[in-house]
């Protein structure tokens, strides 16, 4: 009854293809090899775990948790809010000027801006692929210990995410409008702000949030390496093995980041709702 | 009259394909002209070229008896902005209010000198344009009857409504020559039909010249004084449309 022959399972399949599958395979192996990684030792470690549960449970027992420390905590977790707030909103604006120029046929369209549209992109690159605990080791060398090292860390890792995430949302802008606008003989300057930046809007918007997303989780552990805000308490809570106090502040994160993220979850809906 | 735009014998390729193979004309002021032919005749190819956005390989363009190859950028602004645009669609930016997009049609004329660099800035959206644009504005779109729409999303208009508001944006550079590239190419038979008289009217009330194309012989012919049939590159009727045979141009272009 039946005509067509039924394919035979590997039959077209490239030899690539398996070869590929057999790489990722040798590689997997080679890697689990080298990270160390045993369910064993992580399973004999667990005395370790329940040390700490046990005396991080409840969160304040056994160094009474008195309310000057509580505001101590309290003004550091809302250090650490200010310093992601104002560290993203200068990363953003100067994120967006770099955007400008690293993006594609956008601001100038000679040879001679290519050269320019490269060199801001491996700007942009350098400091995004440099890690945010890297550039707060190397702030707090050079303007000390406290929040505004952090302050700039943060601005550097938003100016790293913001301009690339920027620059490809104004590519991306259908641009037949600019090119209406440059045909009736605007400047290429006006046209940018007149028609590409309005379009691309709310992906600006969207990427903005996700930015002071990021910001708020990193800030928390910027404290770590000195540059301020409520990861230097946890810190020195975790090296005093205060670890019911230490719960506090991990609880107090953990909302911090929840009500960030809820935010702006509920904010990116909002604006996109007015898009079709 | 005077020419305000002459073509001499242009070509244009692309890459191996010829897609222009000598094409001469020229504009008096006042006139309109209707573009026809099928599809990759060249029609919308000849339009981007008189509007320097491609560019061509041999032969002269002058607008306003002015050659627009080699000009400097500023010179091209200056010369384009005396000529208003119309595509098929996507001409307006999605997000702003339609006054804004209208607005914008100011932008053109806005480059000349350096201390309008600054109120150029102005122009970006209605909110901050100065109110003799903002007035201008409105007096376009009066023009194609879209007064009551003017705070309304431009991407929540219609087709029709659209172009209509593209016209409007044209008419704000007050402009001495309107290009429309396939104009009612994506509106029904009703609102094409709307936006083509739109144009001609316009056009013989302003003494502005009009070029357009279209796929519809009964649009090239009413719409216009004179017509210019294309055929792989090269123009092969060049007549006042008043002594065309309908007949045997619909047998052979439609």
């Amino acid at each position: 009854m039946r005509r067509a022959a039924v394919p035979p399972r590997f039959g077209n399949r490239p030899i690539s293809g398996i070869l590929a599958i057999i790489l990722f395979l040798l590689v997997s192996a080679w890697c689990f090899d080298g990270s160390g990684f045993s369910i064993t030792q992580l399973l004999g470690s667990s005395e370790y775990l329940l040390r700490f549960l046990r005396e991080a449970f409840p969160p304040i027992d056994e160094h009474r948790l008195t309310f000057d420390q509580f505001h101590r905590y309290w003004l550091a977790l809302i250090e650490t809010f200010q310093m992601a707030f104002v560290g993203t909103l200068l990363g953003l604006v100067i994120g967006f000027i770099l955007a400008l120029f690293a993006s594609r046929g956008l601001m100038f369209e000679s040879r001679r801006s290519n050269l320019l549209q490269w060199s801001v992109k491996m700007l942009i690159s350098l400091f995004r692929t440099v890690p945010d605990l890297v550039w707060a080791i190397i702030f707090v060398m050079v303007v000390g210990l406290g929040a505004f090292a952090g302050t700039l860390t943060i601005m550097v890792d938003t100016i790293g995410f913001c301009g690339r995430f920027f620059a490809e949302e104004m590519e991306d802008v259908d641009r037949s409008s600019a090119e209406a606008l440059s045909a009736s003989g605007a400047r290429r300057f006006d046209i940018v702000f007149a028609a590409v930046v309005p379009a691309a809007t709310p992906g600006l918007i969207t990427t903005s949030l996700f930015a002071f997303e990021k910001a708020i989780r990193s800030s928390v552990v910027l404290g770590l390496v000195g540059a301020g805000g409520i990861g230097l308490e946890l810190q020195s809570l975790m090296n005093w093995m205060a670890y019911d106090r230490a719960m506090v502040i991990i609880g107090m994160i953990f909302a911090l980041v929840l009500v960030v993220e809820q935010l702006s979850t509920y904010l990116r809906k909002l604006v996109m709702k007015n898009e079709r | 009259m005077v020419a305000i735009v002459t073509a001499e014998d242009i070509a244009m390729r692309y890459g191996t394909m010829s897609i222009l193979k000598g094409v001469s004309f020229a504009l008096e002021a006042g006139e309109s002209l209707s573009l026809i032919g099928s599809n990759g005749a060249g029609k919308s190819t000849l339009i981007r070229c008189l509007l320097s956005l491609e560019p061509i390989t041999a032969g002269r363009i002058s607008l306003f008896g002015r050659e627009i190859q080699n000009l400097k950028p500023s010179e091209l602004r200056s010369s384009r902005c005396r000529v208003g645009v119309v595509f098929q669609e996507h001409n307006l930016v999605p997000r702003l209010s339609v006054l804004s997009n209208v607005v914008h049609g100011a932008l053109g004329r806005n480059t000349q000198t350096f201390g309008s660099m600054i109120s150029g800035i102005t122009l970006w959206s209605h909110i901050i344009a100065g109110s003799a644009h903002r007035e201008r504005a409105m007096e376009c779109l009066e023009r194609v009857n879209l007064a009551d729409l003017a705070h309304r999303r431009a991407d929540t208009l219609s087709g029709g409504q659209s172009q209509r508001v593209a016209i409007a944006r044209a008419l704000m550079q007050e402009p001495d020559l309107i290009i429309a590239d396939e104009p009612a190419a994506s509106l029904d038979p009703i609102a094409g039909e709307e936006v083509m008289g739109l144009f001609s009217e316009l056009c013989r009330e302003a003494g502005v010249s009009l070029i357009f194309s279209t796929h519809n012989i009964s649009h090239a012919v009413d719409f216009a004084d004179r017509m210019m049939a294309m055929k792989s590159g090269k123009i092969s009727i060049d007549c006042p449309t008043g002594s065309v045979d309908l007949q045997a141009l619909k047998a052979e272009y439609a």
